[in-house]
């Protein structure tokens, strides 16, 4: 397979407080590859401060990892050529989370489409620009007469959204990295946009990484997931396999605390066991053990690999000891046959 | 008009709502973000109500405890037990509010005041409405509140930013049952959390309103925490009461085709990636349209709802709607039955 991106033993470690630094491992041994050939949609799922959107970050070169490497097409990122670097910045757009703070409330919101038209020359004179923004607002769903001329505050959050979709479609990139896109917006206008997204991906073969702590509209638009505690992977591989049949305790916890929208369905059965603080913050130990019903003595001494205990799923947990053990750089094996 | 709510059995209501309206005054015009809305509550129950951004949820919710700033204007009719909120004068309401009807604001957590103590925050409202209280009461009764939510007696010393989230909206939460309120009000206490931390505080809320029999209306927008939540559910469109009933009912058979749209847009675990949004756009609560607010976006409007507006109908005790189909015959249930027999799966479109 062609790799359009990889992370390869990545970590993003933190280092604040002047005094006494607190160290944060925010995201920890993590690889990763986005396939060019294999266009998915991959979830990362996990609570607030987990290590997403550092991992979002990382993909789009806003930031460098403190350990291990970044590749784009095979190359390091940090020996790119100029050229390779205005194509990246092509290939890899965002959406992320307030889509208020793309807009400039001066200007009609036909100005977050043009710029990146100018910007990257994509059309030869008006007439092509005007094209090119209707062809883009009519694939997330809406109509330019509708939408052009006016200023974003006349618009719904969730055209506001759609815009920011159609922005980054106009490049044509081969992954987005869309870090809590529908968070901000109203729950009936979630559907829209996730909709718009899946469309795009379908139709123009784009690659999609969701960062979302909604595990309910993860489940639904993306092919793979990978769930996040404390910068580590807990959990991995095809979404319905994840989502049916969790392994690791802390998926568990997760899945049997949504809320699902059916009467029927019972909320809540696992227990909750608070954080006391007592589990490791550095690779040392599972990191989940101090809130794990599960957790045993070695748990704490030395981190769980991951188990494949699925075709298409892996665990980092040693209650999955009895299925083949991977190397935490293996987890695209599960996720790449999904 | 006032709304038949049928007589039902069981004790009297702690909370009754009539016609409650709420008029606020912009640059652009009068508006309506309150339109005649009427219910009631019994001790204990816990009513959910949702409806989209804008819709009118926090508007009902401060008119409820007259707390809607002037020049906004409220009109109708507010009860707790016996006493009626909405003729009180203003010495009268500040002592009745937080004691008979608790509320937790909407985006409460990120308000508590960062530089001062959780301690002092609790004592304020303690204090307010009972200046005589001596010192050790006024700690006790801290240490008490603060229990009540599942904090540490310790916490009362903390700053806000101390807390995690889940920690900040329980101190919220102490605030609002301070005064151990018949009601409270909680205005999307969890949509900043993420799901563990989100079933911990609603775990919380559902244990105070058992063991101090406390009224609960949960406000929000995410339909699944509805239904594992509430025994009833109202839902609201620009302003106006769509339809309220049993939970339970309203997820089985909605008759009014917005509630209907809201449940059939939901995803749920059965049926991976079939789910769509409501199309459309919500109307200006500056412009509304003639008639029925929802026929702009109502996939089943008939000639009449643009003319009239459709008026309350019961169906069965204790479930109301507001929307022409129910004088038609088969009603919305005849509509999506014919619906789904002529093209199927039609407005399901979904992925894969
Ligand atoms: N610039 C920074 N300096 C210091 N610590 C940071 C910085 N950025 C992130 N962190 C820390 O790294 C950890 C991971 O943060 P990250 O933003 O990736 O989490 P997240 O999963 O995106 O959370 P959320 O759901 O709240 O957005 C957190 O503990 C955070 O406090
Ligand atoms: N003080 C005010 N003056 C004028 N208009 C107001 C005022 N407060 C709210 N509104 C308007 O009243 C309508 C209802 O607002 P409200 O805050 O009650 O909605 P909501 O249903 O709580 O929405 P959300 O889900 O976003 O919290 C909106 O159109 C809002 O813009
Ligand atoms: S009254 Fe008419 S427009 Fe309104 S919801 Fe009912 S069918 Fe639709
Ligand atoms: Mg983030
Ligand atoms: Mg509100």
């Amino acid at each position: 397979m062609s790799a359009l991106l990889e992370l390869r033993n990545v970590s993003k470690i933190y280092k604040s407080g002047f005094f006494s630094p607190k160290v944060t491992n925010a995201l920890d041994d993590f690889s990763l590859v986005i396939d060019q050939a294999k266009p998915t949609i991959t979830a990362v799922v996990g609570e607030s401060g987990s290590g997403k959107s550092t991992l979002g970050s990382l993909l789009m070169g806003f930031i460098e990892p403190t350990l291990g490497d970044v590749f784009y097409m095979g190359k390091n990122m940090k020996a790119l050529t100029g050229p390779e670097r205005w194509q990246f910045r092509q290939d890899v757009q965002a959406i992320f989370q307030d889509p208020f703070a793309a807009y400039n409330p001066f200007y009609t919101v036909d100005h977050v489409l043009t710029v990146p038209i100018r910007k990257f020359g994509l059309a030869s004179n008006r007439e092509e620009a005007r094209e090119k923004m209707g062809d883009a607002l009519r694939r997330v769903g809406l109509r330019p007469e509708e939408i052009l001329g006016r200023y974003p505050h006349q618009l719904s959050g969730g055209q506001r959204q759609r815009i920011i979709v159609a922005r980054a479609m106009l490049l044509k990139p081969k992954l987005i990295v869309a870090d809590e896109p529908v968070s901000m917006v109203d729950a009936s206008l979630r559907a829209t946009i996730l909709e718009s997204i899946y469309t795009l991906h379908k139709e123009m073969g784009v690659s999609v990484l969701y960062i979302t702590h909604d595990l309910t509209t993860a489940y639904h638009v993306s092919n793979e997931i990978i769930v996040l505690y404390k910068g580590s992977v807990m959990e991995g591989g095809e979404v319905a396999s994840v989502v049916k049949t969790p392994h690791h305790p802390y998926t568990r916890l997760l899945i049997d605390s949504i809320p699902w929208p059916d009467v029927s369905l019972q909320w809540g059965k696992e227990p909750v066991i608070k954080d006391d603080g007592s589990s490791p913050t550095t690779s040392l130990g599972c990191k989940f053990a101090s809130r794990c019903p599960h957790v045993m003595a070695k748990c704490r001494d030395a981190g769980p690999p991951l188990f494949a205990v699925g075709a298409q799923q892996a665990s980092a947990c040693y209650l999955g000891e009895s299925s083949p053990a991977l190397q935490r750089s293996e987890l695209h094996k599960v996720l790449a046959s999904a | 008009m006032t709304a038949a709510v049928p007589s039902r059995e069981g004790p009297a209501p702690v909370l009754r709502v009539e016609d409650l309206c709420v008029d606020y005054f912009t640059d652009a015009g009068r508006l309506r973000a309150c339109d005649q809305v009427s219910f009631e509550l019994g001790p204990g129950q816990r009513l959910g109500l949702v409806g989209e951004s804008g819709s009118g949820k926090s508007t009902m919710a401060l008119a409820l405890m007259r707390m809607i700033k002037p020049p906004g204007k409220i009109a109708g009719r507010v009860f707790v037990g016996d006493d009626e909120l909405t003729s009180m004068d203003d010495n009268a309401i500040r002592s009745a509010r937080m004691r008979l009807i608790g509320m937790v604001p909407q985006a409460a957590m990120s308000a508590l005041n960062p530089v001062i103590r959780i301690r002092a925050q609790i004592a304020d409202v303690l204090q307010v409405h009972e200046p005589a209280m001596p010192d050790a009461q006024v700690k006790a009764r801290i240490a008490e509140v603060l229990e009540a939510v599942e904090l540490r007696p310790e916490v009362a010393n903390l700053y806000p930013h101390e807390l995690s989230g889940g920690m900040k909206q329980r101190v919220c939460i102490a605030i609002a049952v301070a005064l151990r309120p018949k009601v409270i009000i909680a205005d999307e206490p969890t949509s900043a959390l993420d799901v563990i931390v989100q079933r911990q505080v609603m775990d919380t809320i559902g244990r105070l309103q058992r063991e101090m029999n406390i009224a609960v209306i949960l406000i929000g927008h995410d339909m699944g925490l509805m239904a594992q939540f509430v025994d009833r559910l109202s839902v609201m469109y620009a302003g106006k009461l769509a339809e309220i009933g049993p939970t339970g009912e309203l997820f089985a058979r909605p008759t009014h085709p917005y509630t209907h749209m809201l449940i059939s847009s939901l995803p749920t675990l059965g049926k991976k990636g079939v789910f769509r949004g409501i199309p459309g756009i919500t109307p200006s609560l500056l412009s509304l349209p003639s008639g029925c607010y929802f026929r702009t976006r109502c996939p089943y409007a008939m000639p009449i709802c643009s003319e009239v507006t459709p008026a309350q109908q019961a169906h069965g005790t204790d479930h109301r709607s507001s929307c022409h189909l129910s004088n038609v015959e088969g009603g919305l249930t005849g509509r999506i039955a014919a619906e789904a027999a002529s093209v199927p799966d039609a407005r399901m479109g979904g992925f894969s």
